[in-house]
């Protein structure tokens, strides 16, 4: 069977994450799928899977076809679209709506609109609802992820699987965590991570010796992949990767330290930090961390606040990830904010304390979606427990859209505190047990052709 | 073409082979890029009622209609009766064919509406895009929240329910968007 993947990317990666990790999830259950692509923004692509080349029309890459957005391409003509999934309401491409609605062609064709993530509970009344065309032989349906019973689910690819298995295996070790995150270290230190000592934050925040992928614009474009910082830069950032300088096995050798240390991964839209680094250094206090600061939104505000604070504990400074990588990272985290829908699963699915950031709406409209994932979470929780996880949920996401980006009330020890993983990961097991989206979606597919 | 945030509670539109009158808008749920709709459709064609979704990636064709100016004369149990303006002929439609629209008048208003026929069938109504009700039912308004970011349920003089801002009162006045339903402002 053909399936054309159509995605158009926004902002940010989340909706090209989907993408991808569908294509994989998809290729894991069948092989034999012949899985076209089309993406309008192949930089972004390339940024989570650098074997994708932004330049090309048209490529195969992992076995799939890559295509271009609205690219000439015959295959197009000789194969039509049959089995189509929409990422988003992203729409088709020119040249494929032609051939899609084509009335000359008497063949049905099924699309499938893969909405949002959202937890709110209107999810299930959409999922696998019809939904009109302007043509007969063009059949189309909404299929909703989701966290509950009557959606979707969430993708759960076969990589990101077994990562995980990993992860919660290394969990029952004494000593498995730390383990797990001394080979993750030595893969970031490969990919440029560098420790942050550089304070060269600069006007807008841009973290100059810090990791290329905190340059203000650099986010999805080619110069921010894993760019590490020179060796001596201003400010005695420490750099690793490809490009190693004298003294970087002592380098790597610091960075493996780290996996001794409790992790916090930070990835969310940007905010003060000032409370966060405030806890996390009170936490540092009482058993040691260190905090991975990803590229992106959050990185510059985050070391700001590390900076001001004076710099209480050491900090990762992260270039832009593959995606198989970030996962683990994530995976390896005590705790993690995250931001955005793709991440947010991956967290959820992680076992691990999370705080969500959700994108910002107007009339503070996020808090809707908070208040929604945190009634899924609540029953995990004894109510003197989920008390100041739903504060900090709240209190992180309570701002307008014309606000700045100023710290809340929000307190993020209860993320850290002993046994603070046992509802989270009860939350993790029962999304994990309702199955991949994926299989879901293809068995949909099998019944509606 | 008619877009998908063309389409509302009166419209008719082509879909695949078939002709339908929405409804009801079941549910309108925003996203980043966009909202979904769920609807109630009826065949104009078969009569058939059914659930529908709709999301911003597609287009319709248009529906040639013809329309003619009316008031609402009567409503007899179930049926609806408006009679046309210049011709003064009455014509029926349903509860059910008019969705949410059958709560946002009476025969006592005084606006004008327009019938939509297709094939000389009676479709659909749309009304004014604003229009005036009174509030017949809330609890007690709370002074001081004049944002209207938070609602409370309210029932109007026709009967249904809708949601208003927190200040509103029994008695109150207010304007609201007959295309969706949404409160707009009170009513001077």
């Amino acid at each position: 069977m053909t399936i054309d993947i159509l995605c158009k990317v926004v902002d940010n990666f989340g909706d090209i994450g989907v993408a991808y990790r569908l294509a994989k999830a998809l290729t894991d259950l069948d092989p034999s799928l012949a899985l076209r692509l089309h993406v309008d923004d192949l930089v972004a692509f390339h940024a989570l899977c650098p074997e994708v080349e932004p330049g090309r029309e048209v490529q195969v890459v992992r076995g799939w076809t890559v295509l271009r957005w609205n690219a000439d391409w015959a295959g197009l003509r000789e194969r039509p679209p049959r089995a189509v999934l929409e990422c988003f309401a992203c729409g088709r491409p020119e040249r494929f709506e032609e051939i899609l609605y084509d009335s000359a062609d008497p063949e049905p064709r099924y699309v499938v609109n893969i909405e949002h993530l959202t937890a709110e509970s209107w999810a299930a009344d959409f999922h696998l609802l019809p939904s009109a065309t302007r043509s007969g032989l063009v059949r189309k349906w909404m299929f909703m992820p989701g966290f509950s019973e009557g959606t979707g689910g969430l993708i759960i690819d076969r990589r990101f699987r077994e990562a995980r298995e990993s992860a919660l295996a290394l969990d029952g070790r004494a000593g498995g965590r730390a383990e797990g995150r001394a080979r993750l270290a030595d893969e970031l230190a490969a990919l440029g991570a560098t420790l942050g000592a550089a304070a060269t934050t600069g006007a807008g925040g841009g973290a100059t010796a810090l990791g290329a992928a905190a340059a203000p614009g650099a986010e999805g474009s080619a110069t921010a992949l894993g760019a590490a910082a020179a060796p001596g830069a201003e400010g005695g950032a420490t750099a690793l990767g490809a490009a190693a300088a004298p003294g970087a096995e002592p380098a790597r050798a610091m960075l493996r330290d780290l996996a001794g240390r409790r992790w916090v991964s930070v990835f969310s839209y940007e905010r003060d930090y000032g409370r966060v680094v405030e806890d996390l250094a009170a936490a540092d206090r009482e058993r040691p961390l260190a905090a991975l600061a990803a590229a992106g939104r959050s990185q510059a505000c985050f070391l700001a606040a590390w900076e001001a604070a004076g710099r209480p504990f050491p900090v990762l400074v992260l270039p832009f990830l593959p995606q198989e990588v970030w996962d683990e990272v994530i995976l390896a985290s005590d705790f993690s904010i995250v931001r955005g829908e793709e991440s947010l699963a991956r967290a959820a699915l992680s076992g691990r304390p999370f705080l969500w950031h959700a994108y910002l709406q107007d009339g503070k409209h996020q808090l809707v979606k908070v208040r929604a994932l945190l009634d899924r979470l609540r029953p995990q929780f004894g109510a003197a427990d989920f008390g100041p996880v739903e504060e900090a949920f709240l209190a992180f996401n309570d701002r307008e859209r014309d606000e700045p980006a100023t710290a809340g009330r929000e307190r993020i020890s209860p993320f850290l505190a002993a046994r603070s993983d046992e509802p989270f990961r009860a939350f993790a097991e029962g999304l994990a047990a309702r199955g991949d989206l994926a299989a879901h979606l293809m068995t949909f597919l099998g019944k509606i052709r | 073409m008619l877009m998908t945030s063309d389409i509302r509670g009166g419209t008719v539109f082509k879909t695949g082979n078939d002709v339908v009158v929405v409804q009801r808008m079941l549910g309108i749920k925003g996203g980043r890029n966009g909202q979904v709709k769920r609807l109630r459709v009826k065949s104009i064609l078969t009569g058939q009622t059914s659930e529908l979704g709709l999301d911003m990636g597609e287009k319709f064709e248009d529906v040639s209609l013809d329309y003619h100016t009316m008031k609402l004369s009567y409503v007899d149990a179930e049926t609806w009766v408006f009679m046309d303006q210049e011709s003064f002929e009455q014509y029926e439609l349903t509860k059910e064919d008019l969705g949410d629209n059958a709560g946002y008048m009476t025969p006592e208003d005084d606006f004008e509406v327009e019938v939509a026929f297709y094939e000389g069938k009676p479709v659909s109504v749309t009304l004014p895009t604003a229009i005036v009700r009174t509030i017949t039912y809330c609890e007690p308004g709370i002074k001081g929240d004049t944002s209207g970011k938070s609602t409370k349920p309210a029932t109007l003089d026709t009967g249904i329910e809708v949601a208003v801002p927190l200040f509103c009162d029994i008695g109150t006045k207010i304007m609201f968007d007959t295309r969706d339903g949404s409160f707009i402002e009170r009513a001077k």
